[in-house]
């Protein structure tokens, strides 16, 4: 008697699927319907897949496991729109090498997640669509801008995992306020082909699960060299999975107390005591300090909003999106479309952007940030010859209710990713894993890396995580 | 290291040809944002235009604090690894694209766009 | 008054694929937009990666331009909107280029290269009604985008419209023994020339194609500025664009300044790192350039500077036919000669390279042959020549065909027959009157219609005589 579905592990699904033991019919039909559902309480997709389990999966490690794809990754004869209503009717031609990895290894696209519109935001909030609400509260948001990945995440009834996307930590808040998992690979670990930019030097290709497994199972697929993207680093994949079970004694822990104050009380504990867990399967600990902390957010919104505004350059009413009848000359042509199909943040960053690249601005901004780029990434450096990873709060405070945020100005909305700003900036790869509740609310810990030691925050996260 | 000295100043000397005092960053006044604008094909409401004058200034001046920040001899992180010489041979790779997928404005084979002046 | 001019070449390197991604960079005969991918169309999503072989070309340019190869160079996003750019940037080199600060000598005058870089080149337009003015839209073919262009730049040196073709021509020389440009896959250079009079603004005309228009759009626009002068107003800094049917410039936009293009290093790309071995490397395979080919043949042929400078600049493969003639013909200066003011001119007549054209080192050798043995008079070879460059046939055939080269014994025969019709001359010659020789050769050449080699004839003449006084 084949078994159907759902709320079961995906490791035990996908070996389940490799046994032959699921009705594969049924579960795509089951895993139809619970989307749909899921879709009405708390909107974590712009598009639904319609051809989803339509076509029998590739045979691979993730076969029949559905995938949702945030909505800045390009997926072949689907819909994509990043978010945006400039990219409304968007369909790509061809898959983000990520997601034609997913489909090759077996896993089936179930919808495209909703987003900030092409990143910009923390609470995707921003999302020109329906902002997704989070099922631990729906009258709060689920975080950004990868808001749409973690909903989905949390409130699947059936396996899935989601690959995200983050830039100054769209993968870790919505994991934090989500209370699932959120792994943000190495830039130049996951190819950008096929990525929708929104800061080139920034953006990495990550993963948001209810697991570390599933989070390491799935970067071993989407990892690689690609000769499609010239910042993919030839590193190589492997099997990450192999870093859980790993014993973490020994294992050095850096806490900064630059990211311990000035965030909510609550939060603070959970992580403290998540710390003190670690700390009884006989890692170190020990205090350190990152003073250039403070400059990150500066340095990470310059740059990336300078490379966002010639991002978003091509947008423009010519070859796809949003298009009308052409008419006039082409100023007012760009301009008409472009002002009628961006959000008010992206006009902001385009703005801000455009400013901070302009001669006789781009010395103080564009090139002192990239400056200062450089002295965070040696501080991170020296901080990693004595530790092994660093641990940190992944959100300074627990998930804001929609009110609350409304009444925010943008920058200080900017300043709400200071967690997760200085790692991002630097391409140092990140894991959140929930720690816990408060007010019934998830809080999250981030643990830092070294560039390309994933294995290292998969060991320790397995250790630290409590599987329900 | 010295070459690599040696070339950043150049790089500086080229990027920063008028810039010999500094610019008072945090006005930003409606005419600036009005050049940015036209710069960057967007039309603001007047609405729009008053809140992001504001709003503009306000971050602006969060991100000067960068200006305390010791850069001396510190070279520019244009990635957060150093990416150097990547490149592909030259051969030809034929691919077809419905450009019609996701657009109609095409006239014998040719895409259409607006006038030039 | 005084005119300041600096020009920025864009040339078309000579690749298979495009700068950026693999789709043919010239196809021939092509339907528009049928040499695209989402790469060079721009679509949302994609990346950059760099074809090598343009990084070569723009160093063996950079040598060959005397220019510093830059061990580091970077490449930027220019960015700025026209419906001709796939993405609204343009990937470009805007900090550090990969070549700077070279020279080359024109006419005896240094002209200064600025840099050499590397850069994509944006789609092309259309005006399916109408001109630039008047079409109601315009139409674009992505074909073009992405192609791989080097821009050369120049100081503004050039102090006339005059040198600046010059400049252009030694340069495109240049270009094509590097073989970094290929006219005939259809690449093509295109100039933005800047220029100013009396050390005023400088008005820029982009996009010019061809040097003869190079040359009449500044003579214009100095002509232009000059007038404004003299009213005593100022000349504006603007863009304008070239009229090729009117002749004519007019202005296209205001030209935009630096800051507007708000650069930044494009972060899709990696830092170039030019070592010294990669630029041995392109060193030691660069072919040999005009100037040097220039001396070289002075010294091993002897011919003039002149003719060696026609020779050379004329185009490569003009000198490697020159040289393969000079193998299997031992006489350089009569080939040159043959070559320059005869051969030239049909082909430039058909308005073909001579490459294309249907003469061979071969059967052009022995056109200079038969000249040399009388075999055809010069004033017929220069007639010859045209129907060779036209058929190609060899022209022993050609001239036989025409009767025009007389067999020995033919000749023989009028000679006799010559002699007997004027038996005075004849005699006259014998008793030793040199003028009468003369006589009877002219009448041996009306009767073959000036065909036959005056010395043969003469020779001919005095046989048939003396064996006519040895018979009597």
């Amino acid at each position: 008697m084949k078994r159907v579905v759902i709320l079961i592990r995906v490791k035990t699904f996908l070996e389940e699927v490799k046994s032959g033991s699921i009705d594969t019919d049924k579960f795509v039909s089951d895993v139809k319907a619970s989307s749909s559902s899921m879709q009405e309480k708390y909107a974590p997709f712009i598009t639904l897949n319609e051809g989803f389990g339509k076509a029998t999966p590739q045979k691979g490690a993730l076969q029949y496991l559905p995938v949702s794809v945030k909505d800045c990754l390009c997926t072949e004869g689907i819909r994509t729109t990043a978010g945006s209503k400039i990219l409304e009717t968007y369909v790509p031609n061809f898959d983000a090498t990520a997601v034609a990895k997913v489909k090759a290894a077996g896993g089936m696209i179930l919808g495209k997640t909703a987003q900030d519109e092409f990143g910009f935001g923390t609470f995707s909030t921003n999302c020109a669509y329906q902002v997704p609400k989070n099922p631990y509260d729906p009258e709060r948001t689920c975080g950004g801008s990868s808001g749409g990945a973690g909903c989905a995440t949390a409130a699947a009834d059936f396996p899935h995992i989601a690959i995200a996307e983050s830039t100054g930590g769209s993968i870790t808040a919505p994991a934090a306020f989500t209370g699932t998992v959120g792994l943000t690979p190495t830039y130049g670990r996951v190819s950008r082909y096929g990525l929708i930019d929104y800061s080139n030097s920034m953006d990495k290709v990550g993963v948001i699960s209810k697991e570390v497994y599933d989070s390491a199972l799935m970067l071993s697929v989407i990892a690689g060299h690609d000769p499609l993207d010239s910042t993919s680093h030839n590193k190589g994949s492997e099997d990450f999975t192999k870093y859980i079970g790993k014993d973490v004694k020994g294992m050095k822990i850096g806490v900064p107390k630059e990211y311990f104050s000035s965030i909510d009380s609550n939060v603070k504990k959970l992580v403290e005591d998540a710390i003190a867990k670690l700390e009884g399967q006989e890692a170190e600990i020990s205090e350190i300090s990152l003073p250039s902390t403070k400059y990150a957010i500066a340095a990470y919104y310059i740059i990336a909003m300078g490379e966002a505004s010639t991002n978003l350059a091509k947008y423009c009413g010519m070859r796809y999106g949003k298009q009308d009848k052409i008419s006039g000359e082409f100023s007012e042509y760009f301009s008409s479309i472009r002002s009628s199909g961006f959000g008010e943040e992206a006009k902001r960053r385009i703005i801000l952007g455009t400013y901070m690249r302009a001669a006789g601005f781009r010395d103080a901004y564009y090139i002192k940030a990239l400056k200062v780029r450089s002295l965070l990434i040696k501080e991170f450096k020296a901080a990693f010859k004595g530790v092994d990873a660093i641990a940190t709060p992944s959100m300074p405070m627990l998930p804001p209710r929609f009110d609350e945020i409304a009444k925010l100005s943008p920058l200080e909305i900017y300043n709400m990713d200071k967690m997760t700003t200085a790692p991002n900036l630097c391409g140092f790869p990140t894991i959140s894993i929930p720690v816990g509740t408060s007010q019934g609310l998830p809080v999250g810990m981030q643990l830092i890396a070294d560039h390309f030691m994933e294995g290292r925050l998969i060991s320790l996260a397995a250790a630290a995580e409590v599987i329900k | 290291m010295q070459r690599v000295a040696f070339m950043y100043k150049k790089v500086i000397k080229i990027c920063n040809p008028k810039c010999n005092h500094m610019v008072d960053f945090q006005k930003v006044d409606k005419g600036m944002l009005s050049r940015i604008c036209s710069n960057a094909k967007l039309n603001l409401t007047s609405s729009e235009e008053e809140r992001f004058v504001s709003e503009m200034g306000e971050i602006l001046t969060a991100f000067r604090e960068l200006e305390s920040v010791d850069t001396k001899d510190v070279q520019p992180a244009y990635h957060a690894t150093e990416i150097r010489n990547i490149w592909r041979d030259d051969k030809v790779k034929k691919k077809s694209v419905d450009i019609k997928k996701n657009t109609e404005a095409l006239e014998n084979g040719y895409i259409i766009g607006p006038k030039l002046v | 008054m005084s005119i300041m001019i600096g020009l920025e070449v864009h040339c078309q390197l000579n690749t298979e694929s495009k700068l950026f991604c693999s789709c043919e960079a010239y196809p021939r005969d092509a339907q528009p937009n049928s040499s695209t991918c989402e790469i060079c169309l721009g679509y949302p999503g994609t990346k950059p990666v760099i074809n090598k072989k343009a990084i070569d070309h723009v160093i063996s340019i950079g040598l060959a331009l005397g220019c510093r190869i830059n061990p580091e160079s970077y490449f930027s996003r220019k960015t700025y909107f026209y419906p001709d750019m796939p993405k609204n940037y343009q990937i470009t080199q805007y900090e550090v280029p990969i070549a700077s600060e070279g020279s080359i000598e024109v006419n005896g005058m240094r002209i200064r290269i600025r840099r050499v870089h590397l850069e994509e080149d944006p789609a092309r337009i259309v005006y399916a009604d109408g001109n630039l003015e008047t079409a109601s839209h315009v139409l674009v073919d992505y074909n073009r985008a992405g192609t791989p262009l080097a821009e050369i730049v120049t100081e503004p040196d050039m102090k006339s419209p005059k040198e600046a073709r010059a400049f252009l021509e030694k340069l495109s020389t240049i270009l094509e023994y590097l073989k970094v440009y290929d006219q005939s896959k259809g690449a093509s250079l295109r100039v933005d020339a800047n220029i100013s009079v009396d050390g005023g603004e400088r008005a820029e005309v982009k996009n010019v194609t061809g040097f003869e228009n190079v040359e009449k759009a500044l003579n214009y626009e100095a002509v232009r500025q000059q007038n404004i002068v003299r009213l005593g107003r100022k000349v504006e800094r603007e863009t304008r664009h070239f009229d090729e049917v009117a002749k004519t410039t007019r202005t296209l936009r205001k030209k935009e300044f630096e800051e507007d293009y708000g650069y930044i290093f494009d972060p899709d790309l990696p830092v170039l790192d030019i070592s010294d071995e990669w630029k041995s490397k392109i060193e030691k395979g660069m072919p040999e350039l005009p100037d040097i080919m220039v001396k070289r043949f002075l010294k091993q042929y002897g011919i003039s500077e002149y003719d060696a400078k026609v020779i050379v600049y004329t185009g490569k493969d003009f000198a490697s036919f020159f040289e393969d003639v000079c193998r299997i013909y031992s006489k350089p200066k009569a080939a040159s000669r043959w070559m320059i003011n005869y051969l030239l001119k049909s082909l430039n007549w058909r308005s073909e390279r001579i490459s294309q054209s249907k003469a061979s080192p071969d059967t052009f050798s022995e056109l200079l042959t038969m000249i040399d043995k009388g075999e055809i008079t010069e004033r017929y070879a220069k007639e010859l020549i045209k129907e060779y460059v036209d058929t190609g046939l060899r022209p022993s055939e050609i001239a036989l065909k025409s009767g025009a080269k007389p067999s020995l014994q033919g000749l023989r025969d009028i000679v006799k027959k010559v002699i007997k019709d004027n038996t005075k001359a004849a005699s006259e010659f014998a008793a030793g009157k040199n003028d009468a020789l003369a006589y009877l050769i002219g009448a041996v050449l009306k009767e073959t219609g000036k065909r036959g080699d005056p010395k043969e004839i003469a020779r001919m003449i005095k046989e048939e005589i003396s064996n006519a006084s040895v018979a009597q």
